[in-house]
């Protein structure tokens, strides 16, 4: 008989999400089958339905945001049970598309869905970093599949991933893609990390930013250039969709760290 | 004495369930979800109206398909714009696909395991090697249509008010159609697990809705059709929905439940089937017709099998719009874009209010959007398809616990999660 490999153990929590990211891995069908070969994955309760184990992971993946109290409960437990906590995904990231509320009256909000309903939780949205400690970011909404198979592939084999820090333009361009900003649009592209394949320039669809700032990003420039021809408020309304706006609005005061 | 369930896995969201037992009576059955409120009816009020398509298909990441098509479908009502008859071939092509993946990912991965008393899916999937691949293989042939369609297979791009942005190659869809013959096979060996399955039994009469127009078996377009328990039925304009259906906070939980006339009522594919098996395809309805059912089937575990059936009629759909498509299909930009009539405002220059219905894996779905004429949202009112049957599913377990009152723990816990299951609910959708 063949000695078994210990494997590392995981744990895939689902926090308020549409729940995309967890498909995108589902999605990989095989290759998340092979990968089951290298984990243990106790915690994923979107294809399991057993009794929650006290027990420490070598790695944690988050997705979605703490929007209720359970949520940060659970947030704080599996960074405590954890080696590793990583965020999956745009809202766990950078807020999700949820965050739009932020910018609006949340209570004025609240009260367009639910007419009589009190009890129900309206937090502002706040990254998952702004809880607990996180590790490692996979960006995006949703994540991109091999992307994600890659950075899952490296922590079996106990490297730091790290993505390269390129703009969505690169691929934009090396994919003959053409480029919205100069047909007159608002397109993040510049300012946003790549990884994506640009698939959304490939269905001609302007980058709104979801997968957050390269390191480096000259996000002043094109802020300036977006200047000549949209009012701050049409800027804004790009910027806010995925969350990215205040960490933009950071960026524009502290410079990114090199890390 | 209290029957508690909690942290029911295997399904989209979080919901507990509990039930009230007095001398012996079941007093009440609650569905507890326990997913945050996002608002995102609240949050679109004041974006701009393309924004919604986009936002609207974040609220399920496992069927962002049909809510991005539903919010197009109200907008293009509200701006009386006519999308082509090829863009119509492509969104259906498109639902077609969405209807496969999560009815596929329902049947095999998250309820059937529960009739084999398993409740880890690795566990399952490691018995049952061969049913895996073919399940994950058409899974993966339905993901690759959104994709060569839709840009993507989580929240596609392509498709915006008036038409498409950029439309597939057709030598994608000639690759697509290769491969058909081989996805209904695997569809088939899924397939027949399922019927193979013993089902408990149970039965409770109640009202059935769908989309219905008396020619096919719809899930884009139509009018809502009820089949009431007393075995009358009645049509109802889709557009009238709101008219009829009303939506209803609970203190207990954050996703809304609904009633119609006052009557909670049942949707998705038993519901469709119930209504509009006449209208199935040739395969589809020779493997109906020998389930030998007595119509209306009010036993809701037999959700899984009609979900099994539309995964035949809407390979068969698919094959057909494939092979249209592919000889049809024709360079054609975005009318609508084109003539720069909907870049910013509402093109009629006034207020105008618009709603639509598709028929969505869990059932029918609504959305409805007031636009202003600067092409704002003013208003915005989403009902999801968990939303509608979850008054449904209460009064069903309701009916059912007596049956498994006295059972160990466990085991009466497994039967109230496989009941729940049955109705594949959606508490991420719910809880938008």
């Amino acid at each position: 008989m063949r000695a078994k490999i210990k494997k590392k153990r995981l744990a895939i929590i689902g926090l308020t999400s549409c729940e995309g990211c967890q498909f995108v891995l589902l999605d990989q069908g095989q290759k998340f089958l092979d990968l089951l070969q290298h984990f243990e994955v106790d915690e994923f309760r979107l294809i399991e339905d057993k009794p929650m184990l006290d027990i420490k992971y070598d790695l944690c993946l988050i997705e979605g945001n703490p929007v209720t109290k359970e949520n940060l409960k659970l947030l704080r437990e599996m960074r405590q049970r954890s080696k590793l906590l990583v965020v999956l995904g745009n809202c766990a990231a950078l807020g999700g598309v949820w965050e739009l509320k932020n910018y609006g009256l949340k209570k004025k909000t609240i009260k367009y869905v639910y007419k009589n309903q009190l009890r129900v939780e309206n937090p502002d949205i706040k990254e998952v970093e702004n809880f607990v400690k996180v590790d490692f970011v996979i960006p995006g909404c949703p994540v991109t599949g091999d992307e994600l198979m890659e950075v899952l592939q490296q922590l079996i084999n106990n490297r730091r991933p790290k993505l390269p820090q390129n703009p969505v333009c690169h691929e934009c361009q090396n994919n003959g893609y053409d480029c919205l900003l100069q047909q007159g649009q608002i397109c993040l592209g510049p300012i946003t990390l790549g990884g994506c394949h640009a698939v959304c320039l490939k269905s001609k669809q302007a980058c709104w930013g979801c997968r957050g700032l390269f390191e480096g990003a000259a996000v002043k420039n094109l802020l300036a250039h977006l200047e000549q021809n949209f009012t701050e408020q049409e800027i804004n309304h790009v910027l806010e969709i995925f969350g990215a706006r205040d960490s933009i609005n950071k960026a524009l005061i502290v410079p990114p760290k090199k890390k | 004495m209290k029957i508690q369930v909690n942290h029911i896995g295997k399904m989209e969201g979080h919901s507990d369930f509990v039930a009230e037992i007095l001398r012996g009576d079941v007093k009440s059955a609650k569905m507890m979800t326990t997913e945050g409120a996002r608002l995102i009816e609240g949050i679109l009020v004041g974006r701009n109206f393309y924004e919604a398509p986009i936002i609207t298909s974040r609220i399920c990441g496992i069927c962002p398909v049909v809510h991005k098509i539903c919010s197009i479908k109200a907008i293009e009502t509200a701006f009386e714009i006519q999308p082509s008859a090829q863009t119509i071939k492509l969104r259906k092509l498109m639902l077609m696909a969405q209807m496969i993946h999560s009815h596929a990912l329902h049947l095999f991965f998250l309820s059937l395991p529960d009739f084999f008393d398993i409740t880890d899916d690795l566990k399952f999937i490691s018995q049952h090697k061969k049913e895996t691949s073919a399940a994950m293989e058409l899974r993966e042939w339905a993901l690759k249509i959104i994709e060569v369609v839709g840009g993507r297979a989580v929240h596609p791009i392509a498709c915006e008010v008036g038409g498409f942005k950029v439309l597939p190659e057709v030598a994608e869809l000639d690759n697509l159609l290769n491969r058909y013959p081989q996805a209904l096979k695997k569809a088939l060996a899924v397939v027949n697990m399922v019927l193979k399955v013993k089902l408990p039994k149970f039965s409770r009469p109640t009202q059935f809705v769908a989309l219905y127009d008396g020619k096919t078996y719809p899930f884009y377009d139509g009018h809502l059709k009820l089949l009431q328990a007393d075995g009358s039925e009645k049509i109802i304009a889709a557009t009238k929905f709101t008219k009829s259906i009303k939506e209803i906070e609970e203190p207990y939980r954050a996703a809304k439940s609904a009633e119609l006339d006052g009557q909670p009522f049942m949707v998705g594919a038993l519901a469709r089937l119930n209504i509009n098996h006449r209208y199935l395809r040739p395969l589809a309805a020779g493997v109906f017709k020998g389930l030998n059912w007595q119509l209306p089937e009010y036993n809701t575990f037999k959700n899984i099998v009609a979900q099994a059936i539309e995964i035949i009629h809407c390979l068969e759909e698919a094959e057909l719009l494939l092979r249209d498509l592919r000889v049809s299909l024709r360079p054609e930009v975005n009318p609508a874009a084109e003539l720069a009539l909907i870049a910013e405002a509402n093109p009629r220059g006034q207020e105008s209010y618009g709603c639509a219905a598709v028929e969505a894996p869990r059932g029918t779905l609504y959305h409805g959007y007031r636009i202003n004429r600067d092409g704002i949202i003013a208003d915005c009112q989403i009902i999801t398809p968990t939303v509608s049957f979850l008054k449904n599913l209460e009064d069903d377990l309701l009916a059912y616990l007596p049956n498994v009152m006295d059972l160990p723990e466990a085991k009466r816990a497994i039967k109230i999660r496989a009941l729940i299951r049955a109705y594949d609910p959606c508490i991420s959708c719910a809880t938008h």
